[in-house]
């Protein structure tokens, strides 16, 4: 759960100010700041944070990092829910038993995986049957070494020495193997392992309310590296880490920028951008079989392939700007798609570069993919595509819609048959709807010329389509438009949905909801049409945001 | 083999990981092993009942009703099957209505409040439940795991339903924290049932050694971090338990495995919703049966949900074109009035499905239902968004505590947190009040 933060932007002398009194037993806690030679004044106030669990997609990449294991286990997880919108957010994520129970499952699967098929991994060079001793040997480099990877920092004493006793209790009775295994077991079982603490120095919390923590190079790095990649630190990371490379921002920035260039990255930010777009709801996405017999689920798949090879021509080899992603008719398609969008692709297995038509599929918000989720499971579906860009995209959440809504009328009756766009029609004509439906729906109504899985139509249900839309109440973006691509291009160039990204992208980072009164213009002034989107991660790692935490 | 166990106990007791479970909950000493322990069960459906239909005439102690003939007469037969007078009725429950600064509606008021007894919790503005659940309050006192089931799929709005997340389970580990429901059969069987017991001293000591681990990150962090891993230390500890445990009967047959019939069984499919309701009863059944939990819960898809009820010969979204039309406790149409009582006695019958399961096992000097309380509630009175007398049904002497049955207790309205308060208390829990409101007590009338 989120708790209101306080907006406070005050220099760091007068946090000192609240918290030294408090220490030696003065209760003036807002008397003026003496002249006191503190950390550097800041200019925002850095967030209370919370334990973050490894996500689901997290886990796996993380075994994978850690041990050469890519079986996926975290897909017989419980599913978590994330009020932030993004599935690595520290609230709620409380663990039922139903989640110990996968963990231990899993930690026994891949402890004996990674004994059997990967001891580098874990074991580095060492050989316990190399020396008379060599077993002893070989137990201090996996708790000095992968057990510190695992838990992305050094062991404490007492964490070292309760490994240690497992192992001892465990040897008599086992071989070397089966003793280390339990070990294994119990690390990736720890909450050490599967929480992500990054809360500072232990000893800084008896600073109390107010404080400020700067949190340890350790959690830093683990910090940038779930940003950027969504694992541990990769062995240059950790490095840097160990030998004192990575106490300053520059030295930071630097890693930031190197991190950003590998594949882990690729799919870490890919899978920010389903999230943003809630195009990864492909994957369970089911359509009407009457209405739309050609939406299968290797069709969805299709979608889902063309939208990750579409983030990576954007991000990567392009300008990587919110207008590239909103306007770029550069894409992907295999034969499946190719029909849905109209242009030629041979029947053969794969996908190839196209370029689709700019002014009928320009950007994301004409792909396929987006169009069919956004969309109602037997028509086009004005009103979620409306409500998404608005809620989404602009940060501008229309309210709940209230009880007793009548359903539509049906595209067919005594009438003779209508538009999807004249079912809705009633929104804009009843009073009590048409405050909130205005909004909503003049910007559902530009993409009626996408059906419900994102074909191009120009009829819908006989009758001819009118995709002509207006957008109310968002002040520069407000007026006509014909068509989504004139939506998109507008978009593109927009404030609004810049501002939103970056929020969007804070809420992600930070693994939390922004506070109600928090300024976040040190994020937003560092997003626009033409910056990079991946510029918005760097803000955040160069910021204090990303390095001290606020006590609560 | 132990991992240090003595000393792995004085840390956790030295560790201050027990947090208060409830405000108005008070410390109580665990449970001393009787011949019957109590039992809780909470059916949970969605849209109201239709209320002409729900209640029966005044006198009457069959407790006969339309939809209600689905609870108390035995389906194949028609004859009245016993419950009747181990049930209470209680009329006039209303939830206030109160968003709470949430973007949330009447599904939220009811869904999230009616067990959590808190007012509505913004997150963003999404509206969450509050704080822990009164099955989860009492399983923390009891130390035991609940089982939680649900059937969400819907061929409507399949689940997951975007932005809806908070409406996956009316059931609350703490404050917008959700205790999610299994829904898969197959995988509650396999879970109840593991089949060996290979293993486990060694599963027990690594937990025991993975604990330890938790108290001493728990040692460093703020309050909110530590009720995190106080959570995970208690799951841990109920995994602990279950592998100990032996169960007092054989594993049933294996349920049929829908997933394997339909990857979209759990999603968008309302073709296996009767089958897969009917697989989660039997398995909470057997689970009480057979003591491996103590706490069981159902719940008939999400909140606000849209079955089509095909079954029952509906076949209409029984949210957009059907309750939303009940717009008088009269009905509004002979029609729409039909199908609502139809999806509700469907309800009604599953219901008894559970009790009578439970009535026919002797216990002690009666049957197990005796023993249990079966609680049957819902997020609404009326499917138009009405709050107003939300109709619960309390099956079961919860072990002598509600002494008599066969009443509608009708004494005006009573705020809904008293239900809480009155599964506590019948549970053997004192308290006065639940959730937000300090001082309720019981449901007047009832005890």
């Amino acid at each position: 759960m989120e708790h209101a933060r306080s907006s406070l932007v005050l220099p760091a002398a007068v946090w000192l100010a609240i918290v030294v009194p408090a220490l030696c037993g003065c209760h003036d806690r807002y008397a003026p700041a003496p002249p006191t030679a503190g950390p550097a004044p800041i200019s925002i106030t850095p967030p209370l944070r919370r334990l973050r669990r490894l996500s689901s997609r997290e886990y796996d990449n993380v075994v994978r990092d850690l041990l050469g294991d890519g079986s996926r286990p975290a897909s017989g997880f419980l599913a978590d829910s994330y009020p932030n919108g993004y599935d690595n957010g520290s609230a709620g994520l409380t663990l039922q038993s139903d989640q110990v129970v996968a963990y231990q499952v899993a930690a026994e699967a891949l402890a004996a995986r990674a004994l059997a098929g990967n001891r580098e991994r874990v074991l580095g060079a060492c050989n316990p049957a190399d020396t008379a001793d060599g077993e002893a040997v070989c137990l201090d480099a996996v708790l000095s070494s992968f057990a510190a990877r695992a838990y992305r920092r050094p062991l404490t004493a007492s964490e070292t020495q309760r490994l240690r006793d497992v192992f001892q209790v465990e040897r008599p009775q086992n071989t070397f193997d089966g003793a280390l295994q339990t070990v294994l077991e119990v690390i990736l079982q720890s909450p050490q392992f599967l929480y992500r603490e990054e809360l500072g120095v232990m000893d800084a919390l008896a600073a109390g309310p107010g404080a400020r923590i700067d949190l340890t190079d350790h959690e830093v790095a683990s910090e940038l590296s779930f940003l950027i990649t969504g694992s541990i630190p990769d062995a240059e990371l950790w490095a840097a880490v160990e030998q004192g490379q990575f106490a300053t921002p520059a030295e930071r920035h630097a890693q930031a920028l190197r991190l950003l260039a590998t594949p882990e990255a690729r799919g870490a930010i890919g899978a920010f951008l389903h999230q943003w777009l809630a195009t990864r709801r492909l994957a369970t996405l089911s359509k009407s079989a009457e209405v739309y017999p050609t939406f299968t689920a290797d069709l969805a798949s299709s979608m889902t392939a063309e939208l990750d090879g579409f983030f990576d021509e954007v991000l990567w080899k392009r300008t990587g700007s919110l207008r590239e992603l909103f306007t770029s008719p550069h894409s992907f398609a295999d034969a499946a798609l190719g029909r849905l969008y109209g242009v030629e692709v041979p029947e053969q297995p794969g996908f190839q570069a196209v370029t689709l038509d700019p002014e009928l599929r320009p950007g994301i918000l004409t792909r396929a993919g987006f169009l069919a989720v956004h969309a109602d499971t037997d028509s086009s579906g004005p009103i979620p595509r409306g409500v998404f860009i608005l809620s989404a995209m602009v940060c501008h959440a229309p309210s709940p819609p209230p009880p007793n809504i009548p359903p539509p009328p049906p595209p067919t009756d005594t009438g003779g048959p209508r538009t999807t766009r004249q079912r809705f029609d009633q929104h804009v004509s009843n009073g009590s709807c048409a405050a909130c439906h205005n909004q909503i729906d003049g910007i559902g109504f530009g993409f009626e010329a996408y059906d419900g899985i994102g074909a191009y139509r120009q009829l819908d249900n006989g009758l001819p389509v009118d995709s002509r839309g207006t957008v109310v109440g968002l002040g520069a973006l407000d007026g006509d438009f014909s068509g989504a691509g004139e939506l998109a291009a507008r978009l593109a160039g927009s404030r609004a949905l810049s501002d939103c990204f970056a929020r969007q992208v804070y809420r992600y980072a930070l693994g939390q909801v922004e506070g109600a009164n928090e300024d976040i213009g040190w994020l937003t002034s560092a997003s626009s049409p033409d910056a990079r989107m991946t510029d918005l991660l760097l803000a955040i790692v160069d910021s204090p945001a990303f390095t001290r935490r606020s006590f609560e | 083999m132990t991992f240090r166990r003595r000393a792995l106990l004085q840390a956790l007791a030295a560790s201050p990981l027990t947090l208060p479970i409830a405000r108005w909950l008070r410390a109580q000493a665990a449970p001393t092993a009787t011949p019957a322990p109590k039992r809780l069960v909470i059916f949970m459906q969605n849209n109201g009942t239709q209320q002409a239909n729900f209640w029966p005439g005044a006198g009457s102690t069959e407790l006969r009703s339309p939809i209600l003939d689905g609870l108390f007469t035995n389906p194949s037969t028609g004859d009245a099957n016993g419950l009747a007078a181990k049930t209470n009725l209680i009329k006039g429950v209303y939830v206030p209505f109160d968003l709470n600064g949430t973007n949330g509606n009447q599904h939220d008021m009811g869904f999230a409040r009616m067990f959590t007894g808190e007012r509505l919790l913004p997150v963003g503005e999404a509206p969450w439940g509050g704080g822990p659940s009164v099955d989860q309050l009492l399983a923390r006192a009891w130390g035991i795991d609940t089982l939680t089931l649900a059937v969400l799929a819907s061929q409507s709005e399949p689940w997951p339903k975007p932005n809806f997340d908070h409406r996956e389970s009316f059931s609350y580990l703490a404050p917008a924290t959700l205790k999610h429901p299994r829904t898969d059969p197959l995988a509650v069987f396999k879970y109840l049932f593991p089949g060996t017991s290979a293993g486990v001293a060694h599963r027990t000591s690594v937990l025991d050694a993975v604990a330890a681990n938790l108290a001493e990150v728990s040692d460093r962090l703020g309050p909110a971090e530590r009720a995190k891993l106080d959570q995970h230390l208690t799951s841990i500890r109920s995994v602990e338990r279950r592998l100990a445990a032996q169960p007092h009967c054989q594993a049933p047959p294996r349920p049929t495995d829908y997933l394997a019939l339909d990857p979209m069984a759990e999603v968008s499919e309302d073709t296996y919703i009767p089958q897969m309701v009917d697989d989660l009863i039997d398995l909470a059944v057997l689970a009480l049966t057979c003591g491996l939990t103590r706490i069981a819960t159902m719940q008939f898809g999400y909140g606000g949900g849209r079955w089509r009820f095909a079954w029952e010969n509906v076949n209409l979204n029984l949210h957009d074109e059907v309750a939303h039309f009940d717009t008088s406790d009269e009905g509004s149409s002979p029609e729409n009035t039909g199908h609502l009582v139809r999806a509700n006695h469907y309800y009604a019958s599953r219901v008894a499905r559970l009790a009578t399961a439970l009535d026919a096992i002797p216990e002690g000097d009666g049957t197990m239902l005796d023993n249990t309380l079966v609680v049957w509630g819902n997020e609404q009175g009326r499917g138009d968004h009405s709050q107003d007398n939300i109709p619960i049904v309390l099956i079961g002497k919860a072990g002598g505590a509600i002494a008599r049955g066969g009443r509608v207790i009708d004494l005006g309205r009573q705020v809904f947190n008293r239900l809480g308060c009155t599964i506590l208390n019948v549970m053997g829990q004192e308290v006065a009040g639940f959730g937000d409101v300090p001082d309720c007590g019981p449901f007047q009338g009832l005890l």
